[in-house]
Parts: structure tokens; sequence; C-alpha cells
């Protein structure tokens, strides 16, 4: 693998650096470096974890040997190891923070010499580079070049370094020398590094560093070494059986030395700091290209006009590219990078702007650092003139990261490298390029939409995981596709999270927060969202939609939408001003439907509600409840004792109710007596009836279209009564309180935002600013004077029937006097048809129908029976109608009266003891009636009302004497015991009579 | 020239009434009311509320006046009861007539006591 096909300038010891400068120039032509394992410089070193710093400890071993003093008499080593002293330095303080770089010189000959280190590599260019020449210097007598024991001695001192990658700069002139010449490795020595290749220090070099051997030969192979132990100590002929990683470069010219070590020490720290890059694309591998991935350059000769092109394509998935470009000296044999103008071409034909090999970062002072590179915003780094790396990313194809237009992202891409000189066209021309595209699915949010709870939910397919900033937002549009708020991209604020393998997102409660999102309170206007919900224009006009853009107008259409916009944000190391590089892209959307519009225009009503309340209970002056109660004047109803006073109110925000409070029975107000003889007012009493009145709220009070304060409907009714003429003041307790349910209607129609403690706490704010209004507030009337007359005293009875008796006496003599007067009126018997009469003397009762007139009869005549009368005389016998009967409710009772003689009529006879004589019950009247005297020689019997007829006064007559011997009969028989009992009376009397006699004659007794 | 007290029928065909006797009608309809124990009952009905009446608004000796002559109304149809030719009527009539004059009574002896408290109050 080893190529010899340039000549080394063999100069010998102490020649000078312009012989090796000329060598140098020979040697130019072809490549130089030499890859002896091929392995790259990370596959020996282990990434350091993530966050962890990079430590990268360099060991710089010098052979100072006596053949030194041949093979490199201008002390190159000596130079090299500053140079790499440099170089690290360098590196160390470029890379701080994220790479930690220790030194450590080293030199051997017969035996290893710990020179100095480890010392930080930062700052340790002043310390080592004074001390390399000691180092470096080849002691005093004959010293051999003892490969085992340097190797053992490296694998001490990395031992000692601890953990790290450990790089070995080696500078020798490539012979293990203990016991011959250079020019022959005799068998002894062969055996001396086979086991050392079989040690376990090989093996732990192999296995923790990778080594640079530098072959230094300024005298050519004519001394006999010919690297072969060299070689085999990294695998060359017969191979090491712990061979080392690493390369040995020995096909170089002196001149080129310093690029040499450069490239030796950064080609391997690059790509170790390269693979702990936390800046690469997503999904961009670790490690840099390997050598079979460059490209040479091709087509052109590198002039300027026909530059030597490096073609690369980018497709439609292709996502992101890094172009890595060699310009190395030890894989290319570019000799001057600086030299190259590269630039960058699109598939349009734009040209970005010229770079000059990474010259220029390096020289600004910016390594490993980022720069725009216009117009395309990619962006170009060079760590150090060898290398180029052009990172390019589609997001600027929306104008991203500072790019301009006219240009796009598919198509032929082509990198032109090109230079001015011969030489420079010769770098030109061995130029290599390898690119790296990363590519992606486009992601796109799906089932997109709002569930029955209100929250928005979607899986986003084709997450980006391979970027460390992803952030999903919402947004919210118009109808028009234009967003409410070109401000403010997200209604969330922050990111909404996409969890799980799922990647599924939601935001709860959506149309709360949009409607919170919308409020003054949550940084919007207010009015946008209701406009894009009512098909108007947002507030404003500062996002015309399309239709605005040009064309005619037309009406703008209701609706808002949501819309899933992925932001990926793209960090590059730049200078410490330079933004990031955020990508959105709009991933799906979700129209509101109308029922769901609808409910958010609820809600925003709501929300205006909720901030006027809170305004309203913010503001210390705003009344409530009504206020300013005021009593009209007293108007009076002397005779009913009464009064009524009208109660108005000034009505406040809520309807309010105005109770009079009644302490039971108690007097209202004060009262004085105007009648100054009688001053007690003890007496006075002033009551009131329950009285309430609803008060409206200003707002129905303003709809009603009445003006000024409230009068309520019914007026306060007071009573009073007192003794005589007093002046009344009244003093009424008016309660002053929100209509029951106040709160809750006040509550029921607004919306509170979610995480704001919902309506307890305003509820409670309401319920304190009600409480500090409710009041019972005491309305005093003007005064009023109600002439009362007294009370009327108590009757006594007595005083009643003082009164009353008078009245009874009267009225019962009105009555007796009616009665009697009646009775009177109707005591005269009606008149009889005949005046005719008859009178009989009968011998014995059965005697009448012997009567012969005239000699036993006598007929008469008495004209005033045929008139109503009372009374009348018919041959001795006094009729009489007797009237107080009928003052009893009785029949009218008719009666005869015989002096001297006992009589009897058809009703029979009628005794009384206190009247002489006796008496006949005739009837009720006298027609056909008749009157029986009873006398010693028989019975004389008086009939009267005769008829005309002759045969029927006699029939009347035959008639009465029947009748009256009859009824003497009965009176007779009636009469017996009575008779009996009489004289049984009269003998008892006389026999009392008697012996009363007696007994004043009789001689007392001895 | 008519006769004035000519009561056969009127050759000049004038109507009962015309051209007679002034109050003729007068008195024959009084004493026809007279006989109408229908018309004093309800003559004694109606001034016996309104001696309550009276008794009720205190209106003195008015009350047992109205009384009086409720009660003399009751009185006096029981006398055109009586006093009616004719077969014996029925016993309702009798009762009816009792209970008005007792009713009456009592409804004069209410008023003067309404009225009597009046009194004694004023």
């Amino acid at each position: 693998m080893t190529r010899r096909t340039a000549p080394l300038a063999a100069a010998a010891a102490g020649a000078a650096l312009a012989c090796l400068c000329a060598a140098a120039a020979l040697a130019g032509s072809t490549r130089q470096a030499h890859a002896e394992t091929g392995l790259a410089v990370p596959a020996t070193c282990a990434a350091p974890a993530d966050g962890a710093v990079l430590r990268l400890n360099v060991l710089i071993l010098l052979d100072n040997s006596g053949s030194l003093a041949r093979n490199d008499p201008g002390l190159l080593r000596a130079q090299g190891a500053k140079d790499a002293v440099l170089v690290l330095d360098s590196l160390s303080t470029r890379r701080a923070g994220h790479a930690e770089v220790r030194i450590a010189i080293d030199s051997f000959n017969t035996g290893y010499e710990r020179g100095a280190g480890w010392i930080d590599a930062a700052g340790s260019s002043r310390r080592l580079i004074g001390r390399i020449d000691p180092i470096a210097a080849i002691p005093e007598g004959r010293t051999l070049t003892d490969y085992t024991a340097a190797m053992r001695g490296a694998a001490t001192r990395f031992a000692e370094a601890g953990e790290g990658c450990n790089l070995l700069v080696w500078f020798t002139d490539g012979e293990h020398v203990t016991h011959g010449t250079a020019a022959e490795v005799d068998p002894e020595e062969w055996s001396q590094l086979n086991e050392l290749c079989q040690g376990a220090e090989m093996d732990r070099l192999r296995r923790t560093a990778w080594t640079g051997a530098v072959r230094l030969r300024a005298g050519g192979d004519e001394g006999g070494s010919s690297g072969e132990t060299l070689r085999h100590l990294f695998g060359g002929g017969l191979g090491c059986a712990h061979a080392l990683r690493g390369d040995v470069y020995d096909d170089f010219a002196p001149a080129d030395l310093g690029r040499l070590l450069h490239d030796v020490i950064a080609m391997p720290a690059e790509d170790l700091l390269f693979r702990a890059d936390p800046h690469k694309l997503p999904g961009e591998p670790d490690d840099p290209p390997t050598e079979p991935e460059y490209q040479p350059c091709a087509g052109g000769d590198g002039a300027p006009e026909s530059p030597c092109r490096l073609v690369f394509g980018l497709g439609r998935d292709d996502e992101s590219f890094r172009l890595f470009v060699d310009l190395t000296f030890l894989r290319r044999g570019i000799r001057n990078p600086s030299d190259l103008d590269l630039v960058l071409r699109s598939p349009g034909g734009r040209l970005s702007e010229v770079l000059h090999g990474g010259a220029e970062s390096v020289e600004a002072g910016t390594e490993g650092r980022y720069r725009a590179l216009a117009p395309f915003g990619f962006h170009s780094r060079a760590h150090y003139p060898g290398e180029l790396e052009i990172l390019g990313h589609r997001v600027a194809e929306t104008g991203a990261g500072g790019a301009t237009g006219g240009w796009r992202w598919r198509g032929e891409w082509s990198l032109l490298v090109s230079g001015e000189t011969p030489q420079a066209q010769a770098d030109a021309r061995r130029a290599a390029m390898a690119v790296r595209k990363q590519a992606a699915a486009a992601p796109a949010a799906d089932s997109l939409g709002i569930d029955s709870d209100g929250t928005l939910s979607g899986f986003l397919a084709g997450y980006p995981s391979q970027y460390d900033e992803v952030a999903l937002h919402i947004r919210v549009d118009g109808a028009d596709g234009a967003p409410l708020y070109a401000t403010r991209p997200s209604v969330t604020g922050g990111p909404v999270t996409v969890d799980g393998q799922a990647r599924r997102f939601t935001v709860p409660s959506f149309l709360d927060l949009l409607v919170e999102w919308d409020s003054p309170s949550g940084g919007g206007n207010g009015r946008n969202l209701r406009e894009a919900l009512a098909g108007s224009s947002p507030a404003g006009g500062t996002q015309p939609g399309p239709a605005a853009a040009g064309g005619p107008a037309r009406a703008p259409r209701a609706g808002v939408g949501a819309t899933a916009v992925l932001t990926q944000t793209l960090r590059y190391p730049g200078p410490p001003d330079s933004p990031a590089t955020v990508w959105r892209r709009d991933v799906g959307a979700y129209r509101l439907s109308p029922a769901e519009g609808a409910e958010v225009v609820r809600r925003i009503d709501g929300h205006a509600a909720l901030e006027e309340l809170l305004g309203a209970l913010s503001d210390s002056s705003h009344a409530w409840l009504p206020g300013r109660l005021a009593l009209g004047e007293p108007r009076l109803n002397i005779a009913a004792g009464a009064a009524t006073l009208w109660v108005s109110a000034v009505p406040g925000a809520v309807a309010g109710t105005l109770t009079l409070a009644l302490d039971g029975d108690s007097a209202l107000g004060s009262v004085e007596s105007l009648d100054p003889l009688r001053p007690e007012t003890g007496r006075a009493r002033l009551w009131a009836a329950p009285w309430n009145c609803r008060v409206p709220s200003a707002q129905d009070h303003r709809a009603s279209s009445l003006d000024g304060p409230y009068q309520c409907p019914a007026p306060l009714r007071l009573g009073m009564a007192a003794p005589h003429d007093t002046e009344f003041t009244a003093g009424l307790d008016i309660e002053v309180v929100e209509e029951a349910g106040t709160v809750d209607r006040l509550l029921a129609p607004l919306w509170f935002a979610p995480g704001r403690g919902g309506a307890a706490p305003v509820e409670a704010r309401l319920e304190a600013a009600l409480g500090r209004e409710r009041r019972v507030q005491r309305l005093v009337s003007a005064p009023f004077v109600l002439d009362v007359p007294e009370p009327p005293a108590p009757v006594a009875a007595s005083d009643v029937l003082a009164e009353f008796l008078p009245m009874a006496a009267v009225l019962a003599a009105a009555a007796a006097t009616a009665r009697l007067a009646m009775a009177w009126r109707l005591r005269p018997w009606p008149a009889l048809g005949s005046a005719d009469y008859a009178v009989a003397q009968l011998q014995d009762p059965d005697s009448i129908g012997a009567l012969q007139p005239p000699a036993d009869v006598e007929r008469g005549i008495r004209m005033d029976l045929l008139r109503p009368a009372a009374a009348a005389r018919i041959e001795g016998v006094r009729i009489r109608s007797r009237w107080w009967p009928l003052l009893l409710g009785r029949e009218r009772s008719v009666v005869a009266r015989v002096r001297a003689a006992r009589c009897f009529g058809p009703k029979g006879r009628l005794r009384s003891p206190l009247r002489r004589g006796s008496r006949a019950r005739i009837g009720t009247d006298i027609d056909r009636g008749w009157v029986a005297t009873a006398s010693g020689d028989g019975l004389r019997l008086v009939v009267w009302d005769l008829p005309a007829d002759e045969r029927s006064a006699q029939e009347h007559l035959q008639n009465a004497g029947r009748d009256a011997s009859s009824e003497a009969r009965r009176l007779a028989e009636a009469d017996r015991p009575r008779r009996r009992r009489a004289r049984r009376t009269r003998r008892a009397r006389r026999a009392r009579a008697r012996p009363s006699a007696d007994v004043g004659t009789a001689p007392p007794a001895v | 020239m008519l006769d004035p007290f000519e009561t056969s029928a009127d050759p000049a065909g004038r109507p009962d009434g015309v051209g007679k006797p002034a109050g003729a009608a007068f008195r024959r309809g009084l004493r026809r009311a007279r006989r109408r124990p229908g018309l004093s009952a309800a003559a004694a009905v109606v001034l016996a509320a309104a001696a309550v009446s009276a008794g009720y608004q205190e209106s003195g000796w008015a009350a047992p006046a109205l009384g009086c002559l409720a009660y003399a109304s009751a009185v006096h149809a029981e006398f055109a009861r009586r006093s009616r030719r004719g077969p014996p009527r029925r016993r309702i009539e009798r009762l009816g007539s009792a209970a008005l004059r007792l009713a009456a009574f009592w409804a004069a002896i209410a008023a003067a006591w309404l009225a009597a408290r009046g009194l004694a109050a004023a």
C-alpha cells in the first residue's frame, strides 16, 4: 500500500532548510500522504457521552537517536513538534467547551525519556515551544533506536493520561536498531519487535491510540533504513500481532512538513470533534465521510473560466445536505487551499458568493463556526483551510436564514472550484467532495378535530423526531386562511405537547382557550374572533385575506379554523448574534362547525359579560342595589285614620327588593300632641301594614322608557290611632336587599376561562359587593297631623237598658193596643137574617112538642139583631160578645146572662165565682142560638133567629127545645155529684153546729 | 146635562171612573186592600226589616216606631184574615199569621235594642 513514487529530498544531517524546500517542490506534484492502515481516527475512540467533553491526549514522541543526525539534520522533528503544539493550542482554544486537549512531548533513543506533559494544550505554546529543542536534541554518545522502549513508554504515558482519545504523533527516521545497523535488521531485533507486538503495551496502544508516524528521511534510504520495522509495527510485511492503528507518512517534501503535521493533527481531531458536534443536520451520521465517499472534481481545468465542477443533485424528498470539500494536503496533496475559489451554483444557475478554501473563516477567527452563504441561506464552515463544509436545508427555500429568492431547491447543484495561478488550478483539480443528504417524510396532522368536551386532538404523522427542537403550535385562521392575529402564531402560547409513540397531541378545552386567547386579557382585542365567526372583516384590517389583495371585493366568509403548525428550529454554531433558523409548516387544519362557532360566540358573550361584571366589581362607586330611597308627601285619610306614603328609589345594577321592617306590633315613628290641654300621647299609636316593593334594575328601568327614580307601585300604608289631634312623624326602616336569585342570574350567562378558578371567586366578590350594599335604611316622613275623633267609650248595659226599656214599653203598649183594637173590632157578631125571637115556657124538657102558641110561646121582634153588634137584650136575657178571647187569639165567645135565674145555652153554662147570676154559653156567633132559664116551674126557653117561614120557625123552636132538654139533663147529671157534695157539706156543717150547742149544756165531768 | 149621581150605565158610553166622584176609586181600592192580608203581611216584613236597619243605624226612636208599625201590620194581616167572609181557610194561614206576628214583634224588639244601644253610646 505504500507509494514511493515521489523522491524524498535526501538531506544529510545538518542540511539547510532550503534544501528541504527544494526537495519538497519536487514532491509537490503528486499526492504525498500515505494511509498505512486506512482506519480513521474516530474508530479508535469512543464517542463521549451526551454533553461530555471530548478529551484528546496528544503525545508527541521525538526520535533523538543518533541516526537522526543524518536523517533530520535540520531538526524538522523539533520544528514539526512546535507546529503541532501551535496547531493543538489553536485547536484547543477554538474548541474550548467541546474538547479538552492535553499535550505531552517525549523522546526516545536507546530508552524512553520523558520531556514535558501532560499539559493543557490551550495556551501551551508559550510553555512548550522553548522546551522542544532540548527534548529533540541528540544526546552525546552512541545511541540506538529502540522501538520497544518507545512503544512501551508511549503506552505508559497514555495510561497515565487517563480516559480520552489518544493521538500519538511519532517522529522517527523509521528503523528499530539495537544491535546492528540501520541498513539491516538482524534476527535479534526482529525477535524484539515480535515480542513487542505480542505485548500488552502494543495491545493497549492499538486499542486506545491512533498513531501518526512521520518518517524523517532527509538522507533518503541510502543508509539502509527502509522503514521496514516501522511499517511492521503498523501491520506491514509479516504483520504485527497488535499492529498500531494509524498511518505512516513518509512521502512528503520537507517543505510540506508543516502542512503535513497540520493535517496529521487537525484531521483526526476534527473528525473526533465532528462526531461530538451537537449541531448536525437531522438524521446526519456522526462520523465524517470516509475516503471512498469523496468524489473528485471533474470537468474544467480549474481556471476561472472553466472551473472544476463537483456536481450533486437534490430531490423533492431531500430535506437537507452537508457538503464535505476535501482540500487537505494529506489526502489530496493540495498545498494552498486558500488560493482556491469555490462557488456554489443552483439549478437555476444562480451563484453563491465566493469561498476561498475556508481561509477566510479561519483567518477571521471564526474557525469551526457556520457562516451564512448568500444568497441561498445555506451555511459554510471551515475548521482549517484543508476542510470545508457547506450545509444546506430546504427551509432556506422559504426565505428563512437570510435567503433570497430566485433559486430552487430541486435540481442539479454544482460546486465550482477554480484558481488564478497554475498551482491553484492544479490544487483545484485535486479537490474532492462528499455529499450527504437527509430525507424525511413531510409531517401531517391526522384526525384533527374537536370532540364533545371541546378538546382539540389529532395525530402527527411523520413526526420529525430527528430534530432536537420541534414544536407544534395551533394557529387560528379565518375562513380565508389568514391568521386572526398575524403576530400571535399560537393559540396556546407555547408549543403543544406531542405524546408517545402515537404522536398524539391534545389541546384541552380548546373552545375556552380560543375565547380566552381572543379576549383583551388574553392578548387579543376581543373582536377578531367574533368578526371572523360572523363573517365580517377582522378589525383593523391588519391581515387582509387573499380576496383583499386584488380582484373584485367579495363578502368575507364566516368561520374559524385551527391550523396545526409544525416548527422545527435549526441552530448552527455561527457568530454569537446569528439567529436560529426556524422552519414552520402547516401540517393540518380543522374548521369549526357552525355549532362550535355558535358555542364560541356564546362564550365570547359570556366572557364579555364577565369582563363587564369584573369591571363593575372593581369599581367601588358602582351601585348594585337601589339607592337614594325617598318618601313622598303623606296623603291622609282622616276618616279611616290612615296615611299613604309613596316610596321612590334610584334603581341599581340589579333588581332589588325594598321591604318594610316590622318588629311585631311596635309603633313606628313618633307622635306629638297638638292639643295643649291634653298633652298625653301615650294612647297615640302608629302602625304600618306589611309592605314590599320590587325595584327593577337600572337597565330594565331604562328599557321601560322611564326617567328619574323608580316609584314603587304600592304605597306604604300607615294606620294611626290618637285620642285627639296629633302630629305624627313616621320613621320607617326599609330593608334593601337584592332580589332572590340575583347572583345566580348574574352568573348564569358568564363564561369563565379554564384554570382561573371558575365562578367561585367571582361569586364571592359579587356576594361581598352585594353584602356591602344590603342595609336597613330609616326613612323619616314629613310631619303630618291626623284629626282622629276620640274612640267611643264602651257602653254600659244599664245605659242600653235604660234606653231600651221605654222603647220596649212603647212597643209593648203599641202591640197590646193593636191586639186590643183588633179584638175590639172583631168582637161584634155578624148581623142575623131574622129579627124574630120566641120565648117558650117548658114544664119539662120533653114538653116542647106540646107547645102551643100563643099560650105557651110568645113571639117578638128585636130589630137590633139585624145589625152586627156585641151586645143585645132579649126578654131579660143579655147577650154579649166577649172580646178578650179574641185578644188571646181565640175565636169570638158569645155568652148570655140572666139575672136571678140559672141559665144555660147551646154550649152549656158558664160559672164564675166572682160574678153573680148565671151565664150561658151561646158559641162564637148568635145565629140559631137559644138560652134556657131554669125557674121553679120549669124551663124558660128564649130562641131567636127564627126563620120567616113558620114551619121552619116551629122546627127551629122544637130543635132548640130538644137541645135544651138534653142539655138540661146533661147539666143535671153533671151537677149531681156536686149536689151530693153540697148536701154532705151541709149535713156536716149542721152536725158541727149541733155538738157545739150540746157542749155548752153538758155537765162537767166529775 | 148628565146626572152626576147616575150610577147606571152611562148612555154616552163613558168608562167607569170617568166623570165619577173624585176619590171613589181610591176608597174602593183602599177597602179592597184592607181586606187583603197578604199586603199587610208584606208590609209587616218590609217594616220589620226597616226597623232592624234603623236600629243598626242608631236612628233613635225611628227603629221602635217602625217596629211598631211592622207589628201593627202583622196584626192587621190577622184582622184582615179574620174579617174575610167565606169559609174558614187552611190552618197554615193561621200558623203563618201567628209566626208573622211573632217575627214582627221580635224584630221590633231587636230594632229597639239596637236603637237603644246607639242612643246609649251617643
